[in-house]
């Protein structure tokens, strides 16, 4: 297959992925999609002639499934979800919402690969899409596992962009080490929400 | 044997050590604190790359340690930085048993201070943001404790700073690799506006400023002025270097005209908002924006005594809001958890808040007079605002003070002695700092030394 038709479609399938992601209401579910994205970028990284970068991103998206998993079976979901503060949107306006964004994103794709040299116009339209979707996803949230989804969504679509930019290995493994990071303070928070509702458990 | 390897090597081991001790304040906080103070006198003392006599041998420290294909680098342009940045560290780190601060604030804040010493020797500099990065990440834990406002504190500070790495990452490439410069106005407008979102968050200029309200509201007041203290200098020696290394950026008149009116706005908002908080915390919150403001009126002159005078206000600026935090910790009610110490812990607290606010007799005044000096001559709006942040700060807090007075007669004063003493000595050292600048600024501009391009 054509190597430009193959990014486009891989660079839809993450956009659609980063748009459900959005959408979703299950953070089981969300957790799935979460990995669909790391494997969509791992792909895009290989198609730019990333390898490394990919593979550390497989990696790393296999770490955030385990911990997330882990974190999800410990807060007892349901009961997690009837104690959360504001409801979120509804499930239209965040369709809607991410549908806007992703169409706002392709069209500025053009103009980011321009002035980001050996980014493709599909890898470009990857990338906004999950930085602006992170980014909406953000402003739409304050529940810690959500907060999770969407700030690696953004930092997934920032990396997509400058791991062409800048392939050294070093900055690969202190980027994979923030994904990390960012999940531990997740995971820290979102089991403290649960020790907040239960009188008995106890913190730092 | 090199150098950056050890201290970063030798960080970890304190943090360990500080982490099997966390159930012993007085033992984590000692072996943290006099840890870090030793690695800032090795990182500042030790001779790079000659021989030193090592029982009876020779030994050859050197400054460079390259792992996955990056350096870290030790040398005469960067020791003063991390020096300061690790005596900082264990001034606030020795500290934090009296404070009664997060348990794992002796352990993770010398893992806290190492990230960000290793974000100041990392070649090219530019690579310094993920290290900041994960100096947020562990200041993140620390400021996260059961209340929901301290959950929203911890997530903010993240979300903002991983919009910092990534601004400050872009800006790193198109400046160091992009060969970005002024002649290149498009690529330049650009340049500016990512390197502003960068420094206005890493040095807590509103917007981006709402994770330190949050966190005043229900985080630990110690543990959050450890984490300010800490990320904003990393902030101001992250901003020196992109000055030193880029000569267009520090010839610029736009960029110049651009951080004055961020200070005008950063110290007005301070300012105004300070004083509409009924909760200390809160005040003291804004007031330290405040104090950015004229930091960034400050760097906006692109002179070596303006660089000299902000350096010496992030150490006056330390002092102050650790001992505000040590005392308002020992205070019931906002903040404080026990009725211990209420005399001293009330002295400390008004004498650590009035230096923040920039009063005279404190160590918040000389940095903020030299400042009004420096920028009034040809700037009134400038030197008005700095007179007027002064004033208006230090009267906000007088009337605040008399809540503190009937505290100051109970008897209470009968914590360990210890505890008073780090409380008492808190005072004096505000006091004695704002008596004798001397005693602290000539140490402190000693940090960025080694910019020659910026400090002839």
């Amino acid at each position: 297959m054509d190597l430009v038709l193959l990014l486009t479609v891989l660079s839809i399938v993450v956009a659609g992925t980063g748009t459900a992601l959005v959408v979703s209401e299950d953070r089981r579910v969300g957790v799935g999609l979460l990995v669909a994205e790391y494997l969509g970028v791992a792909g895009l990284l290989t198609l730019a002639g990333q390898p490394a970068a990919a593979l550390s991103r497989v990696g790393v998206g296999a770490c955030a499934a385990a911990i997330l998993v882990i974190t999800l079976q410990r807060m007892d979901v349901e009961r997690v979800r009837s104690v959360e503060g504001p409801t979120p949107p509804g499930g239209w306006f965040r369709l809607s919402a991410s549908l806007l964004v992703v169409a706002a994103a392709w069209g500025l794709s053009n103009s980011v690969a321009a002035i980001l040299p050996g980014l493709a116009r599909a890898q470009a339209g990857a990338g906004v899409a999950l930085l602006t979707l992170g980014l909406l996803h953000l402003g739409l949230t304050e529940d810690p596992i959500r907060w999770v989804f969407a700030l690696l969504t953004a930092q997934l679509g920032f990396e997509v962009m400058y791991a062409v930019l800048e392939p050294s290995l070093a900055v690969q493994a202190i980027l994979a080490g923030v994904h990390l990071g960012i999940l531990l303070v997740g995971s820290d928070i979102a089991g403290r929400q649960k020790a907040s509702v239960e009188p008995e458990s106890t913190g730092i | 044997m090199n150098a950056p390897a050890v201290l970063l090597v030798l960080s970890g081991l304190l943090g360990a050590a500080g982490f099997l001790a966390r159930r012993r304040a007085v033992l984590s906080a000692v072996i943290s604190g006099i840890g870090a103070a030793a690695l800032g006198g090795l990182s500042l003392g030790v001779s790079l790359d000659a021989p030193i006599l090592w029982i009876g041998g020779t030994l050859k420290v050197s400054g460079v340690w390259t792992l996955l294909g990056r350096s870290f680098v030790l040398d005469e342009a960067n020791r003063g930085a991390v020096g300061f940045i690790f005596l900082a560290g264990a001034f606030l780190l020795a500290g934090s048993w009296a404070a009664r601060a997060v348990r794992y604030l002796p352990s993770f804040g010398v893992i806290m201070v190492a990230c960000v010493a290793a974000s100041l020797m990392i070649r090219p500099f530019l690579y310094a943001a993920p290290l900041l990065e994960m100096a947020a990440i562990v200041g993140c834990l620390l400021l996260v404790g059961e209340r929901p406002q301290s959950h929203r504190a911890g997530l903010r500070l993240l979300t903002f700073y991983t919009l910092a790495m990534m601004a400050l990452l872009l800006t790193g490439w198109m400046l160091g690799t992009a060969g970005v410069t002024s002649s290149t106005q498009l690529q330049a407008e650009r340049v500016f506006l990512l390197l502003a979102i960068g420094m206005a968050v890493l040095m807590v200029i509103p917007p981006f400023h709402s994770w330190l309200s949050a966190g005043a509201e229900a985080s630990d007041p110690y543990t959050l002025a450890f984490v300010v203290i800490v990320l904003q200098s990393a902030g101001l020696f992250l901003f020196l270097g992109f000055l030193d290394s880029f000569a267009w950026l520090r010839e610029s008149v736009e960029l110049a005209g651009r951080l004055r009116w961020a200070g005008l706005a950063t110290v007005s908002f301070g300012t105004l908002w300070a004083v509409s908080q009924r909760q200390t915390p809160r005040f003291m919150a804004y007031a330290v924006v405040s104090d950015v403001g004229i930091t960034l009126l400050l760097l906006s002159r692109f002179e070596p005594p303006a660089y000299q005078i902000a350096l010496g206000m992030v150490g006056c600026r330390a002092v102050g809001l650790a001992v505000w935090a040590l005392g308002a910790a020992n205070l019931p009610g906002e903040g404080g958890r026990a009725p211990r110490n209420f005399g001293l812990a009330s002295a400390a607290s008004l004498a650590g808040a009035l230096s923040v606010a920039g009063a005279p007799l404190t160590a918040g005044f000389p940095g903020r007079w030299a400042a009004l000096e420096l920028v009034g001559r040809t700037d009134v709006w400038a030197g008005g605002l700095v007179v007027a942040s002064i004033l208006i700060l230090t009267v906000s807090l007088a009337r605040r003070a008399t809540l503190l007075v009937p505290t100051m007669g109970e008897p209470g004063d009968h914590g360990p002695w210890g505890q008073r003493l780090f409380l008492g000595g808190g005072v004096a050292m505000v006091v004695a700092l704002g008596l004798f600048p001397q005693l602290l600024y000539p140490w402190v501009i000693r940090a960025a030394q080694g910019l020659h391009n910026l400090m002839p």
